[in-house]
């Protein structure tokens, strides 16, 4: 679907309907897709991108995601 | 389409798809019904909107919009009768109460995210991040739709389509960012 609606920025996951962010209480993983979200809202240059995630239903395992390295990232780029 | 209505076909999928058999089925068929939905959209996007990223994260404002069904219990539910559903939103304030929030949609299992409400609008994930400093604040308000196949006109015609008066509503929130959930 959204290769055919193209939104200017999009993400596709792999995960069942009804739990894109993953599985229930699994903070970790949650924490991982909205970091690369915002990664991509930051990082993408041209409107219609669709980013597949590597991400596994259940087979994937997760660390706590370091966003004090993220804000960093963020003044590195260009405004 | 009164057939829908009259026989309360969405209801009974949604009541199978709420089952634990109906939310395997769901789960393994998922990509071949996705190409089947996919394959009803005739629309493609030659001029896709863009806006670049400028505000940092950390003083942005952030909403979600989710097509979830999700609405505050004491609100009209989404009509999960009519063949296309409809193309209405609700708006959920961000500080919503989450024993009040409620569901209308036939068209997902609904196990996981009444288990947990962050596995389709991830609230918590985002207080944390706001509490951080990751992003500013949430926006007052988040916005909801339903299932509402079809309802092209609906959703995007000019200049009233539901998808418009919600881009007003979070530009009158003064959100920088959203994320668009799809359930």
């Amino acid at each position: 679907m959204s290769e055919k609606i193209l939104a200017p920025r999009a993400a596709f996951v792999g995960f069942p309907w009804g739990a894109s962010f993953g599985e229930p209480k699994n903070r970790l993983q949650q924490m991982t897709i909205l970091r690369e979200l915002f990664l991509l809202l930051q990082t993408a240059k041209k409107p219609g991108v669709l980013e597949d995630l590597p991400y596994k239903w259940r087979r994937s395992t997760y660390e706590e995601v370091e966003w004090d390295s993220f804000i960093v990232s963020q003044k590195d780029q260009e405004y | 389409m009164n057939i829908f209505k009259n026989l309360k076909i969405w209801r009974t999928i949604g009541r199978i798809t709420d089952t634990k058999i109906g939310a395997s089925i769901s789960d393994a068929f998922r990509k071949p019904f996705n190409k089947i939905a996919a394959s009803g959209v005739s629309a493609t996007n030659d001029d896709i909107p863009w806006t670049p990223f400028k505000k940092p994260l950390a003083e942005s404002t952030v909403a979600i919009v989710s097509t979830g069904g999700f609405y505050l219990e004491g609100e009209e539910p989404f009509d999960v009768d009519s063949a296309f559903g409809e193309a209405g939103f609700r708006t959920i304030p961000s500080d919503f109460d989450k024993g009040k929030l409620k569901i209308a949609h036939t068209h997902y299992p609904h196990a996981r995210v009444n288990n947990d409400i962050n596995v389709l609008f991830p609230i918590d994930r985002l207080k944390e991040l706001a509490q951080a400093k990751v992003i500013g604040k949430l926006s007052p308000n988040f916005y909801s739709f339903g299932f509402g196949g079809n309802l092209i006109k609906e959703f995007i015609g000019q200049p009233d389509g539901s998808a418009h008066q919600v881009s007003q509503k979070l530009l009158d929130d003064e959100v920088d960012y959203v994320l668009m959930v799809p359930a």
